[in-house]
């Protein structure tokens, strides 16, 4: 069959049928499975992207470079719990490479990372928000290179970011609809993971931004990787 | 477990995925309850399926969320006690325990999922339908134990000239940084020799071909048939509203009619069968008989 109507039929057939099918048979839990159904479908159609455009292998290995150093970044400061290095190397990778290598070392390092600390229901939610922080420092690539200030902004604004999604789907999932106060409960119980999250993040972005940044230039100057994705 | 090894890799995704959904949105005791069993069964039968570790942390868990969920919400008609002048009330804590078995249900079958698709077999599924997907995961999986090797080279080295031991952890984290950054330029250099390695060996041809294939037998047909039929059994009970509970302002259960009764089975069924192909071979040597 042909490949590209396939794909559009699982676009514009498919998607709507699992969303709203899915809604109404879950009735109980539809604003849970609508929130699923958009954390996956962002994903979905930049990963078919990635997938269909060409991409050296040499681009590819040095995204896998750069996703397994922020994977093993968590291994490298464990000794310091909440004190990660994923957010920042995923939006250095976007600042200097793009706004699609971001997201793709972003929603990587959470689906890789969790085959060591574990998967569960919380996985596509790690792959959008960790994904769509680095899709939007590579679309905000030019002021924050330029402007420290932005940067460490962006780290806060980050660490929050993700904090409040992951807390907004626990709350749907435990079922009731949206209840608010269950919602504020569980941002105060995550409060020092996520101050946590923002201090690490400005941290890192700050300390690592520079070496990094100019090791990724230097990739595109000299061996002329990513030019297409700027 | 060797009836999923042996078998194509959709059929045992198409089994967890069927299992997961349904567990998770279902809200349902009658589906939770043969999910969490299920997944029990097969988890202390395997190898290294439970840890002391874990089961504690399980338990824990499932009591602080059925603890916690009567202070937010008041609706049962039942109070036990009155907390800060608020009910906590019998139906809200079994919401409670319901919605904890429901959470270790789903969290336990994902730990399932590692031993049913072996890595393989997950390479496998990925590889048909996403080939760059594939490469990235299988590289950044054997990058990480890589990369944990070169920052260890690193830390002894700059520990036996004496500058890393530090006991001030501010100083620590730097040299960590700096580890951090070496480390960096290490891999990504060698990341672009890998990349020139693999295009003057042919990466990107067409006609590639996988270290192991899987054909899609009649076998695999019939499993994956067989699943379907089960799931959408479930699936049409729970369409026609015969898996709904209300627990608020009392429990109650809908009526529980012929269709419904074969829908939650045939989800048992599901939830039972990497169960009883894991106790295969104890059920065979009991039962098998020799016609000698």
């Amino acid at each position: 069959m042909n490949r590209r109507l396939l794909t559009r039929i699982c676009f514009f057939v498919m998607i709507p049928i699992v969303v709203f099918g899915g809604a109404l048979l879950f009735r109980e839990q539809h604003y849970a499975w609508i929130t699923l159904c958009i954390a996956v479908l962002t994903c979905l159609p930049i990963w078919y992207d990635f997938e269909r455009r060409e991409t050296g292998s040499a681009e590819l290995m040095v995204l896998s470079v750069l996703t397994s150093l922020s994977v093993a970044g968590r291994f490298l400061f464990a000794w310091l719990p909440g004190f990660k290095p994923v957010t920042a190397i995923t939006v250095i990778t976007a600042m200097w490479l793009g706004a699609e290598p971001g997201f793709i070392v972003g929603s990587l390092t959470a689906l890789l990372s969790n085959f060591y600390f574990g998967q569960g229901p919380w996985t596509p939610f790690q792959m959008f928000s960790w994904g769509l922080l680095g899709g939007l420092a590579g679309l905000l690539a030019k002021p924050l290179r330029k402007h420290k200030i932005l940067l460490c902004l962006y780290g806060i604004f980050a660490g929050f970011f993700y904090s409040l999604v992951m807390d907004l789907w626990s709350t749907f999932w435990m079922g009731e609809g949206f209840s608010i106060p269950r919602y504020v409960a569980l941002i105060t119980a995550a409060l020092p993971i996520t101050l946590e999250y923002a201090i690490s993040n400005v941290i890192f972005l700050l300390v690592l931004a520079g070496p990094i940044g100019e090791k990724l230039d230097r990739l595109r100057v000299r061996y002329g990787l990513f030019r297409e994705h700027q | 477990m060797d009836i999923f090894i042996r078998r194509h890799p959709l059929v045992p995704l198409c089994l967890l995925l069927s299992i997961l959904l349904l567990a998770m949105f279902a809200q349902s005791p009658r589906i939770t309850v043969p999910a969490l069993a299920g997944a029990v069964l097969f988890l202390c039968t395997v190898r290294g399926g439970f840890t002391v570790r874990s089961v504690i942390g399980f338990l824990l868990c499932w009591a602080l969320i059925a603890a916690v969920n009567p202070l937010f919400s008041t609706g049962g008609a039942t109070p036990l006690v009155f907390v800060a002048g608020r009910p906590y009330t019998r139906e809200a804590l079994l919401y409670g325990v319901h919605l904890g078995a429901m959470l270790l249900a789903v969290l336990l079958w994902f730990r399932c999922e590692r031993l049913l698709i072996p890595e393989e077999h997950r390479f496998f599924l990925f590889g048909r339908f996403a080939p760059k997907l594939a490469l990235l995961i299988s590289s950044v999986l054997r990058f990480v134990p890589l990369l944990k090797r070169r920052a260890t080279a690193m830390r002894d080295a700059q520990t036996a000239v004496g500058i890393y031991d530090d006991p001030d952890w501010i100083h620590r984290a730097g040299s960590n940084m700096t580890t951090m950054s070496a480390l960096t330029t290490w891999s990504l250099e060698h990341a672009v020799d890998t990349g020139a390695a693999m295009k003057a060996r042919g990466y990107g041809l067409p006609g590639r071909t996988t270290y192991r294939t899987y054909r899609f037998t009649g076998t695999d047909a019939a499993w994956l048939s067989a699943i379907l039929v089960l799931t959408a059994s479930a699936v049409l009970a729970l369409a026609r509203g015969g898996l709904g509970v209300s627990f608020y302002p009392n429990i109650v259960f809908a009526h529980a009619d012929t269709l419904t009764r074969i829908g939650v089975a045939a989800y048992t069924i599901l939830c039972l069968l990497p169960f009883l192909s894991a106790i295969k071979e104890e059920l065979r040597w009991c039962f098998y008989r020799s016609k000698m």
